[in-house]
């Protein structure tokens, strides 16, 4: 397979108004991988993604689509991608195939050829006895699976996943991850934005981690971990007024700490084991009141405090949302 | 792909919600026509008990049977007088409504030759359709009516007078069911709008439906002009069940069955406009509960406006000139002019169709272009 560039983001910006969404992203993505884009809400991952889309107008930059410029090709681009959001838009009130057969019609499927396609995407998403009955009676998987094989029905080249998972519970969660791979393994490019690090984790090729519509660091899971320091990763939560006492400790032993409220956090470079013991020892010694004290090997939960500044953000409401509504009533 | 395709792949799916939903739809449909058409249709139309006195000059025995047939009725309390004078005294101290005399003729045998004259005072709402009662009574005797309007009464000029004559405030027709069912046909498609136009974008817009329109290839406009086809498929559904429920609790069409053929393209050409309009509402609105208020606020002005639930000619001057502005009024009378009149001048006809379809052509612009400003911001 040619690695050759699928997506091509440049310098792309989008405001809403006064409040810049996405500020100057460039990121591609290459033919057959799958893509990671991390962040919190109103970080501007579905900004970003509506932009390529084409449901967004860029403010500048530009986002190319297999070497075709998504702005003067909508027919041919929106051919080529699929969408599965993160709310599930299945219709409730309108049986499996009909869900399917209308986006086959939507997308212009041959008319000869929608039966067919919709017979398979069924076998697909393991529906085909319930092929006739309201997807609003379906579970929550069987509703994801819909979906999945519905944003498929145009046999489109790269797929987007907007938090696909959201909602999920683990099984249905893993089972959907399975499905996602084997897509990928029939060639398909995936873009997955997501909160969930460990789907990150699990799933992705390259990503990259976006706060604020900037991008903060952009590569393999290893190469994002790596950027966090070698060594392990030590945590030590005291009472606010020790935080202090708890960073000299540190410090006493040749760890560099941050203090986050009552949370103290160091990389331990060398024998970590040795190093936590006799920091643990030192906190007993001083009479300074531990609640939890822990050492780990960096996850991408450290790599985006340390990008970031903070963990995931679950706000009610996306700012994305908000971001549009400043832009709405400025008119 | 061409738009017309497009728009026929959303209606499609609009009408296949329709299907799913086929009973709340109906029941909802239904529901608002029974109310006004069944209730507010005895309006003003039989006040039961209307006091008559009778005097029977004949007093023979169909005459008899003539008044025994008119005191069967609710519609009327029957009081026999013997003299004339003193029954238009009653009638003059508003003892009673309406006088009837059964002249000597009245045997059934002298055709064309007012056998019973009526005498009442010329007060729609005190006589409500007890006059039509009368004359159709007086029919089934094989007998003719005179009237004589009591304010013009001379003694003399009584007999012989023309056929009861009387001009109801609601058109020339007898009942203001007749006058209301024509508006409930029309204002139903107005209904069908505000929940198959607006309603249905703004719905879409939450569930996420109308972004996987938006990602398809296809043509935006589609979106649109498959919510108006809608609108239109069951704003014609919905007049039919409110003419069938009028038709069923007696009113008649007076134009009959060619009256539908003008019925169906006002229905049609009104359904358009107003989901036009309910496009435009959705366009700016973002939450149901708003834009039902703004749709109920902008259709209910509208219709009372339209001359549904009083002649136009009977509103204060400033009210005729907006009800010449408001679009429901021509679609209104056209149905109307079916329905009561019986006539549907070609002249008048295409003045209210140039009226609706200049509605139209700019209800349909406005919510193409401001739809269309909603996805831009990526709505």
């Amino acid at each position: 397979m040619a690695k050759q560039n699928m997506i091509e983001i440049k310098n792309l910006v989008k405001r809403f108004g006064d409040f810049k969404a996405v500020d100057d992203i460039s990121l591609s993505v290459k033919e057959g991988e799958i893509f990671g884009i991390l962040g919190p809400n109103g970080a501007g991952k579905t900004t970003t993604i509506n932009v390529v889309l084409g449901l967004l107008k860029p403010t500048s930059g530009s986002v190319k689509i297999d070497d075709l410029d998504a702005h003067a090709n909508p027919e041919r681009i929106k051919q080529m991608l699929g969408l599965m959001t993160q709310e599930t838009v299945v219709e409730g009130d309108l049986t499996a195939w009909d869900n399917l057969e209308l986006f086959a019609e939507l997308y212009h499927v041959p008319k000869g050829e929608i039966p067919k396609r919709v017979k398979r995407a069924l076998e697909d998403a393991e529906l085909t006895d319930k092929a006739y009955v309201r997807a609003g009676t379906f579970s929550g998987g069987m509703k994801r699976r819909l979906e999945l094989v519905k944003s498929m029905i145009q046999e489109p080249k790269v797929l987007i996943l907007d938090e696909p998972t959201t909602g999920l519970d683990v099984q249905n969660r893993h089972k959907l991850w399975e499905r996602i791979k084997e897509l990928n393994q029939k060639g398909i490019t995936i873009i997955l934005t997501t909160q969930y690090l460990e789907e990150a984790d699990a799933l992705c090729d390259r990503l990259a981690i976006i706060d604020h519509g900037k991008i903060k660091a952009i590569g393999t899971v290893s190469e994002l971990k790596s950027k966090v320091g070698k060594g392990n990763i030590l945590e030590i939560i005291v009472k606010q007024s020790e935080t202090n006492d708890a960073l000299r400790i540190l410090k006493k032993f040749g760890v560099n700490g941050s203090v986050k409220v009552d949370r103290v956090v160091g990389n331990i470079e060398k024998e970590p084991t040795k190093t936590f013991n006799k920091i643990s020892n030192e906190l007993e010694k001083q009479k300074i009141s531990v609640l939890s004290i822990s050492m780990h090997l960096p996850t991408l939960d450290d790599v985006f405090i340390t990008l970031t500044g903070s963990k995931i953000r679950d706000e009610a409401g996306g700012s994305d949302d908000a971001a549009r509504m400043r832009a709405w009533r400025g008119r | 792909m061409s738009l017309v395709q497009d728009t026929l792949v959303i209606y499609k799916r609009e009408m296949l919600l329709f299907r799913s939903n086929l009973r709340t739809n109906i029941i909802r449909s239904i529901m608002f026509p029974l109310v006004f058409i069944v209730f507010l249709g005895n309006l003003g139309n039989t006040p039961s008990n209307i006091p008559v006195a009778i005097v029977n000059l004949a007093g023979n025995v169909q005459s008899q049977q003539f008044i025994s047939a008119l005191s069967q009725q609710n519609a009327l309390s029957v009081k026999a007088i013997t003299t004339q004078q003193q029954a238009i005294n009653m009638l003059d101290s508003d003892q009673v409504n309406v006088v009837i005399i059964i002249l000597p003729q009245f045997n059934g045998q002298v055709q064309n030759a007012p056998t019973i004259d009526v005498y009442y005072l010329n007060q729609q709402l005190s006589l409500g359709n007890s006059l039509q009662f009368i004359t159709s009574t007086a029919q089934k005797f094989n007998s003719q009516v005179s009237s004589v309007q009591q304010k013009a009464y001379l003694p003399g000029a009584a007999a012989g007078s023309a056929q009861i004559s009387f001009t109801p405030t609601y058109g020339t027709s007898s009942s203001y069911r007749d006058f209301l069912t024509g508006s409930v046909v029309v204002m139903v498609a107005v209904f069908g709008a505000t929940f198959g136009g607006g309603m249905s974008i703004i719905m879409d817009r939450q569930l996420g439906n109308l972004k996987a329109f938006l990602i398809t290839p296809i043509n935006k406009n589609a979106i649109v002009f498959g919510k108006l086809l809608y609108g239109a498929t069951t704003a014609v559904l919905y007049s039919m069940f409110a003419l069938l429920i009028g038709l069923a609790f007696g009113v008649t069409v007076a134009m009959g069955i060619a009256g539908l053929l003008w019925i169906i393209p006002i229905v049609i050409l009104t359904s358009f406009g107003f989901t036009g309009l309910t496009i435009v509402l959705a366009s700016r609105i973002n939450r149901i509960e708003v834009y039902t208020i703004a749709a109920q606020a902008i259709s209910m002005p509208i219709w009372f406006i339209s001359g549904a639930f009083f002649p136009t000619s009977s509103m204060p001057g400033w009210l005729q000139a907006v009800s010449a502005v408001d679009p429901l009024t021509y679609a209104t009378n056209g149905v109307r002019d079916v329905i009561i009149n019986g006539s549907y001048p070609l002249g008048a006809a295409a003045f209210n169709i140039f009226v609706q379809l200049a509605f139209i052509g700019i209800m349909v612009y406005l919510g193409m272009r401001m739809f269309r400003g909603t996805i831009e911001e990526g709505k």
